[in-house]
C-alpha cells in the first residue's frame, strides 16, 4: 500500500472519528454517571437517523437542520425509555442490566424493520458526493461537515460538564452517588436528566452520519458494539478517552479496510481492542473502571 | 429546644438488624457524642437519620419535621448534614468544587460565594489548596474539606463520623481546635468518635450505644467517672 493511500485512510478515518467520537461521549456520561452499560444505544442513535431520512423523504428537510427536530423527539424517547426500562435496573447487577438494554436494542431493530423495512435508505442533499483535494487526499464535504460539527458539541459538552452547575452535581454524582445525596444533590433526577440529554444528543451524530451514509434496520447494533468498544478502549467512564478512542477506533477502521480490502477487514478493529485491552485494563488513560 | 429527636428506632441492612431501640435528643446549640465499640451500630444510626437507611421502627424528627417520610437528599435543605465516616471527598474535583457541591442547598450562585469566603476563613490552610484535586491533599485536608463541604450549606445541626480516623494525633488536635471553635460559635454537632477522651472534651452530653441499643448517657463529667466508661473506654 502506498503512502497516499494510508494517509487518505487516516484522514477519511478521522473524520469519521470524529463522529465516533460524539456518540462514544455520550455513552460513556451515561455509563459514569448511571452505571448503566446501554447496549441499545447505537439503536437509539439508529432511531435518530430514520427520523432525519424521514423528515428529509417528507419535507425535503436538511439533514443537519432536521438534527433541532430529532432532537426533542429522542428526547421523549429517552424519558419513556428511562421510566420503563432504565430507572428499573439502576444499582442491578451488570447481566441483568444488559438483558434489558439488550432487549431495549432488539425491539427498536424490529420496530425499524417493520416500518420501514429492509431497504437501504438515504438521504437527498446539494452536497451529495461533493468533495475537494488537500495535498492529493480527497476529502468528503459532507464528512467534513459532520466532523468540524462534532468536534465542536463534544467540546460545547466537555465545557458544559466542567464550567456549570449542573456538569459540577453531574460530577460528583459520577464519582460518589451516596456522598452526593449527602449534600442534597437528587442523584435520581441528575441521572434521568442525563440519560434524556444523552439520548437527545445522539440527534447530533444522527444528522451528521445520514449525509453522506445509508441507513439499514442493522445499523444499530454496529453503531453500539463500535462505541461500546470505544468506551472500553477509552476507560470505562472517562470521557477524554471515550473522545480519543472514537478518534482512534474511526482511524483504525479505515486504514484495516484500505490495507485488507476484504469482507474480514472489521473483523481486524476486534482484534487491535483486545491487544489494547490487553495492555491498558483501564483504558488508554488508565482513569477507567477495569474492564 | 429540641433539634433533633430520634425515638425507638429500629434499623439495619436487610435481614440484618443493627439498631434495635434507640433513643436520643440533641438539643439546639449542643454537642453531643455518641460513644461504643466498633459494630455497636453508630454509623448506622447516622445512616439512618440522614435518610440513607430506612428505619424499620420509631421516629426521627428535626426541627419539628418528619425525616423518615423525607427523601434522603432533601435532609441536607432542611437543614441536616453528615460527613461520613472515611470522609468521601470527591476525588476528581477540586477542593473548591467539593465546597460548592456541598452548598448545593443554599438559594444561588451568589449565596455559595459568599458561603465559600466562611469557608477559607475557618479553614485558611484550604486556600491555597482551592484548585487542586481534592483526592491529592493529605488525610487531615481531606477532613477539613469534608467538614469544610458540610459548613458549606449553613446547616443547623452537622452529623461527625469519626473524624479522627486515620488521621495523626497532632492533625486530630488541629482538628478538634477548630471544631472547638465553632460549637462556641454556635454550631449544633453530633458526633461518633472512637477516641473518647477527646470527644469528651469537646461535648457536653453524650450517649454509649453497644449491640445496637442506648446503655448509657450523661453528661461528659457524669461519663468520665462512670465506672463503664473509664473501664471500657479509657482504660483505668
Amino acid at each position: 500500500m502506498s503512502f497516499a493511500t494510508l494517509l487518505q485512510a487516516v484522514v477519511s478515518g478521522l473524520l469519521l472519528g470524529g463522529i465516533y467520537a460524539l456518540v462514544a461521549m455520550s455513552l460513556a456520561l451515561v455509563f459514569g454517571v448511571m452505571r448503566v452499560l446501554n447496549f441499545a444505544h447505537g439503536d437509539l442513535l439508529m432511531a435518530g437517523m430514520y427520523g432525519i431520512v424521514v423528515l428529509n423523504q417528507a419535507f425535503g428537510i436538511n439533514p443537519y437542520a432536521a438534527i433541532v427536530l430529532v432532537a426533542p423527539v429522542l428526547a421523549l424517547i429517552g424519558i419513556a425509555v428511562y421510566f420503563v426500562l432504565i430507572r428499573r435496573v439502576l444499582g442491578a447487577g451488570p447481566l441483568m442490566q444488559a438483558q434489558v438494554t439488550l432487549g431495549l436494542s432488539f425491539a427498536i431493530q424490529s420496530t425499524a424493520l417493520l416500518v420501514f423495512g429492509a431497504d437501504l435508505l438515504n438521504v437527498r442533499t446539494s452536497l451529495d458526493g461533493a468533495a475537494f483535494r488537500v495535498a492529493g487526499v480527497v476529502i468528503g464535504t459532507p464528512e467534513l461537515i459532520g466532523f468540524l460539527i462534532s468536534i465542536v458539541v463534544c467540546a460545547a459538552l466537555t465545557w458544559f460538564i466542567l464550567s456549570t452547575e449542573f456538569g459540577r452535581r453531574l460530577r460528583a454524582v459520577a464519582q460518589d452517588p451516596t456522598m452526593a445525596i449527602l449534600c442534597g444533590i437528587p442523584v435520581r433526577s441528575v441521572q434521568m436528566m442525563v440519560f434524556v440529554g444523552c439520548t437527545a444528543l445522539l440527534a447530533v451524530p444522527a444528522g451528521c452520519l445520514m449525509a453522506f451514509s445509508q441507513l439499514t434496520p442493522t445499523a444499530g447494533i454496529q453503531y453500539s458494539l463500535l462505541s461500546l468498544m470505544v468506551v472500553v478502549l477509552g476507560g470505562l467512564g472517562d470521557l477524554r478517552g471515550a473522545f480519543v478512542g472514537g478518534l482512534l477506533i474511526g482511524i483504525v477502521e479505515a486504514v484495516t479496510s484500505a490495507l485488507f480490502n476484504n469482507p474480514a477487514a472489521p473483523g481486524i478493529i476486534y482484534l487491535v481492542f483486545g491487544l489494547a485491552l490487553l495492555a491498558r485494563p483501564r483504558g488508554l488513560f488508565g482513569r477507567g473502571s477495569e474492564a | 429546644m429540641t433539634l433533633l429527636s430520634v425515638e425507638g428506632v429500629r434499623s439495619g441492612y436487610g435481614t440484618l438488624q443493627v439498631l434495635s431501640d434507640v433513643s436520643l435528643e440533641v438539643a439546639a446549640g449542643e454537642a453531643v457524642a455518641i460513644l461504643g465499640p466498633n459494630g455497636a451500630g453508630k454509623s448506622t444510626l447516622l445512616r439512618t437519620i440522614s435518610g440513607l437507611i430506612a428505619p424499620t421502627a420509631g421516629a426521627i424528627s428535626f426541627d419539628g419535621r418528619d425525616l423518615v417520610a423525607m427523601p434522603a437528599h432533601r435532609i441536607p435543605h432542611a437543614g441536616l448534614v453528615q460527613v461520613p465516616e472515611a470522609r468521601h471527598i470527591f476525588p476528581s474535583l477540586t477542593v473548591r468544587e467539593n465546597l460548592l457541591v456541598g452548598g448545593t442547598p443554599l438559594p444561588g450562585r451568589a449565596a455559595r460565594e459568599a458561603a465559600l469566603e466562611d469557608i477559607w476563613q475557618i479553614f485558611p490552610m484550604l486556600v491555597t489548596k482551592r484548585d487542586a484535586q481534592a483526592g491529592t491533599l493529605s488525610g487531615g485536608q481531606q477532613q477539613m474539606v469534608a467538614i469544610g463541604r458540610a459548613l458549606m450549606s449553613k446547616p443547623r445541626l452537622v452529623m461527625l463520623d469519626e473524624p479522627s480516623l486515620g488521621l495523626a494525633p497532632m492533625v486530630v488536635r488541629e482538628l478538634y481546635e477548630v471544631l472547638r471553635g465553632l460549637v462556641r460559635s454556635g454550631l449544633t454537632l453530633l458526633l461518633v468518635e472512637q477516641d473518647v477522651p477527646v470527644a469528651l472534651g469537646l461535648v457536653s452530653r453524650a450517649y454509649v450505644i453497644e449491640n445496637g441499643a442506648i446503655v448509657l448517657s450523661g453528661t461528659a463529667d457524669e461519663l468520665r467517672e462512670s465506672d463503664h466508661v473509664r473501664h471500657a473506654y479509657l482504660g483505668i
